[in-house]
């Protein structure tokens, strides 16, 4: 875990594109809302694990995430059951339902579908916020923390400074 | 000492569009991004290059920066890309080397865990491609008996629609399984198998107990060892005991109140003695006459009291004296009763033979369709294991459990979810025969298929041969969910316990049964009508003597063939009722039936007299009980005459005295008008 927190405060702070950390946890946050264990989740993790973007903002993101997110399943369902139901789409889901395949992917499951539903439409929102962040964080907040007397205070409790450790180990990796 | 040298990246010349894109645009920390723009300067040919004094301290933070730049190229890791090579390699491996030996044992812990038994899969092969599983030998034992298999199958192969599993439907177009064998002994267990079992012996028990209820030769019977044997149960002589006890503690009881009454009166008579003593005595004197006239006032109501509670005790005792006095009529009844009672543990017949064959069919019946109806029940069983371990999986509760949402049905191909399109079966071994099975179109959603299920089951052994052919239409709009023809021409039958009631110690035919199954109205039970008809009949008898040996000869020897029909309802927890009705049984009626009623009439004549003999010592007993009851009433009548008679001697005393006073008062009553001269007179 302190591994993971530490490469992720690696990337925040090294010279790694904003967007990659950005992606990893709208990534994760998609992966959450979709339930495992079905085709399409598969799917979805796979290219996330090939495209290039923080692998630790990803699982982290979609570790917390899965913690809370079963509290939102009753309004998945009605976003799946709604969209799964409008008649327009009828002969595309029919079509899509006889593809050899996709119907692992349980699309036709509400769950399943509100789930990816609202994790497309919160991926770009996400996406552009926490790039956002990332980069107000390195512009103008990073060099203040850094020679902060809080932040040096910090490095001196021990578990802050294990952490510090790693960080430094995983600098010296990257660089 | 190392030398500081600068990095590849940066000792290239750039146009200037280059620079920003390849350079600057992947520098992310601002900072960085600054020093490098102030690094490059534009040099004459109008191209971007890097000054030549760099400060040392810029040098060392260029490498880093150079390795960052380079990572941030491209949208894809080549080390991932590298994984997905590795992965892929691996399940080349994996299918080359060890995926039968995984799959393999991935099913075995699967069945192992649905059955709760052991199960052994031998040499199994998967094809992807061809979408065929095999396997040489599949046992799975019997998680309740393990000496046994619950199955066992020799070479089988399945094969596997891939398109249809694409599409996440299972469609088996082709299951074939060879050696099947339902409750085969276990290898390990095949030495304690050869010896018989408990369950067998029950089964011979059975058997013997049905045909000695057909038995009627009243010379089997042990008469006195039956009356003995439900002595508990036979109410005449309950009865009398019952009766007798009663009697017994009437007579006591009356005896002590009659006893108590008879001291009473001996009392009243001493009274009455000395009455008459005094009486005797009697000058005539007024005084004489008062003394008297006291006693006899205070004797008199005594000796009413008494009379009238002897009258009351009298009227009681003739009360209770009736009510036992009924007993007689009762035990009449009850002897009757009782003899109805033995008969029906003899079954002696009526000379109504109606049954006779019709029970030796039905006996046969249960006994072959029994292993029948097990071997159904077993493969059901299997069914629902795997139904109950489905159900299973679904409630296992997880951590952060999530909704299991709904899921939308899209209009498909009418194919459906899980299909076997057709089933081969072939097995059985030794003496009990082989089969060989053909199942077609066995489905989750029956509603999906254009036909019902179908099957055809052909089983051949040295003793008897079935065919049954059969639908299963499981349907929601099926009228008729099962229906099955049945014909088994070419069975031997052997019974060699034999008839005793027709003095057949062994009978042998041919039989051949024909009729059909099918679900009744209300859909949960299965009504079989069956012809069976029986052929080159051959008895053996011990007696061969007298008239009932020769007759049953006789009948059979001029039939050519003897007829049943038997209706079998069968509902989920075995055999309902099994009805036969067979032409034989009116045949036998007519010619064997009056002897078998004389046999009868003799019997039960027989069982009376013995009873009759069996209750006269408790009968005996009855009547002398009865008799010293009766005696009570000579002694209650007399107590009554004793006391009449006491009154009737008071009142004479009483007249007597009251004579003699009023002679001595009509003398004094003179004297004293003599001496008293009233005025006037």
């Amino acid at each position: 875990m302190i591994s993971f927190i530490a490469k992720l405060v690696v990337a925040l702070n090294s010279n790694s594109r904003p967007g990659e950390m950005a992606s990893g946890i709208a990534f994760g946050l998609l992966l959450a809302f979709i339930p495992a264990g079905n085709l399409l989740w598969l799917v979805i993790f796979i290219f996330a694990f090939f495209i290039k973007h923080n692998i630790a903002a990803l699982l982290l993101s979609m570790g917390f995430s899965r913690i809370f997110i079963s509290v939102f399943d009753p309004f998945l369902d009605k976003i799946g059951g709604f969209f799964l139901n409008i008649s327009a789409f009828q002969d595309f889901f029919t079509f899509l339902y006889n593809i050899p395949l996709i119907p692992y992917s349980n699309f036709n499951n509400t769950i399943v579908m509100g789930g990816f539903i609202l994790g497309i439409l919160l991926w770009i929102p996400v996406f552009i916020l926490f790039t956002t962040i990332i980069k107000i964080y390195r512009k103008k907040i990073a060099p203040k923390v850094a020679n902060s007397r809080f932040v040096k205070f910090l490095k001196k409790v021990p578990v802050i400074s294990k952490i510090s450790a790693s960080i430094q180990k995983l600098s010296f990796l990257v660089s | 000492m190392k030398k500081n040298k600068l990095p590849g990246l940066f000792r290239k010349q750039y146009k200037i569009k280059a620079f920003n894109s390849k350079i600057v645009r992947r520098i992310h920390i601002p900072k960085d991004q600054e020093m490098i723009k102030n690094l490059f300067v534009e040099n004459s040919n109008g191209k971007m290059e890097i000054i030549k004094d760099i400060p040392k301290d810029v040098l060392l933070r260029l490498k880093p920066l150079s390795k960052s730049i380079k990572k941030n190229k491209g949208m894809v890791s080549r080390w991932k890309l590298s994984i997905v090579l590795v992965i892929t390699a691996s399940i080349i491996i994996f299918n080359i080397f060890f995926k039968d030996r995984l799959i393999t044992q991935g099913t075995e812990k699967a069945l192992e865990s649905i059955f709760e038994a052991d199960v052994e899969i031998g040499e199994l092969n998967f094809s992807l491609l061809k979408g065929s599983i095999s396997y040489n030998s599949l046992t799975i034992a019997d998680a309740e008996n393990k000496m046994q298999n619950l199955l066992e199958t020799g070479p089988s192969e399945f094969r596997i629609d891939m398109k249809e599993l694409s599409k996440k439907r299972i469609k088996i177009e082709e299951m074939s399984m060879t050696g099947v064998l339902l409750d085969s002994p276990r290898e390990n267990a095949s030495v304690l198998n050869n010896s018989t079992s408990p369950g067998s012996d029950v089964n011979n028990e059975e058997d013997s107990k049905i045909f000695e209820v057909l038995a009627l030769d009243s010379g089997e019977f042990d008469i006195e060892a039956l009356l003995e044997d439900q002595k508990s149960n036979l109410t005449s002589l309950n009865l009398i005991n019952q009766g007798n006890e009663e009697i017994d503690a009437l007579t006591q009881k009356w005896e002590g109140i009659y006893s108590e009454k008879n001291k009473e009166i001996k009392e009243l008579e001493a009274d009455v003695e000395e009455l008459k003593l005094l009486t005797t005595k009697n000058t005539g004197t007024i005084k004489e006459g008062q003394v008297i006239a006291l006693q006899i006032k205070d004797l008199y109501p005594k000796v009413t009291d008494t009379k009238d509670e002897l009258v009351t005790l009298q009227q009681d005792y003739a009360e209770d004296k009736n009510s036992l006095m009924n007993l007689e009529k009762s035990i009449n009844n009850a002897v009757d009763d009782d003899i109805a009672y033995l008969n029906g543990m003899l079954n002696l017949s009526t000379g109504d033979i109606g049954s006779l064959a019709s029970a030796a069919g039905e006996k046969y019946i249960r006994n072959r369709w029994n292993d029948y109806y097990d071997k159904a029940l077993k493969a059901f069983e299997i069914y629902e294991k795997f139904q109950s371990n489905e159900k299973k999986e679904v409630t296992e509760e997880k951590i952060f459990q999530r909704d299991g949402g709904r899921n939308v049905s899209f209009p498909s191909p009418d194919n459906p979810g899980f299909l076997i399109e057709h089933i081969l079966l072939s097995g059985g071994r030794g003496a009990s025969g082989s089969f060989t099975s053909e199942i077609r179109s066995i489905s989750n959603e029956p509603d999906k298929l254009n036909d019902s299920s179908s099957f055809l089951f052909d089983w051949e052994s040295s003793q008897s041969t079935i065919k049954l052919n059969g639908i299963l239409d499981m349907r929601t709009d099926s009228e008729i969910p099962f229906l099955m023809e049945i014909e088994s021409p070419g069975n031997s039958l052997s019974m060699e316990e034999g008839i005793a009631v027709l003095n057949i110690s062994k009978l042998s035919s041919k039989v051949e049964f024909f009729g059909e199954s099918k679900t009744s109205n209300e859909k949960n039970r299965v009504i079989t009508t069956l012809d069976i008809i029986l052929t080159d009949i051959e008895i053996e008898q011990d007696n061969k003597e007298g008239f009932l040996s020769e007759a049953v000869k006789d009948i059979l020897s001029d039939m050519d063939s003897i007829s049943l029909k038997a209706e079998i309802i069968i509902n989920r927890s075995g055999f309902e009722t099994v009805k036969v009705v067979s032409g034989l049984d009116n045949i036998l009626s007519d010619r064997i039936g009056g002897y078998i009623a004389d046999k009868a009439a003799d019997t039960e004549k027989e069982l009376r007299d013995s009873l009759e003999e069996y209750i006269s010592s408790s009968l005996e007993e009855n009547q002398t009980l009865q008799s010293s009851l009766a005696a009570l009433d000579v002694k209650s009548l007399e107590q009554i005459s004793s006391v009449t008679d006491i009154e009737h001697q008071i009142n004479k005393l009483k007249t007597d005295a009251e004579k003699k006073t009023q002679g001595e008062a009509t003398k004094l009553l003179d004297q004293v008008t003599d001496k008293i001269k009233l005025p006037g007179f």
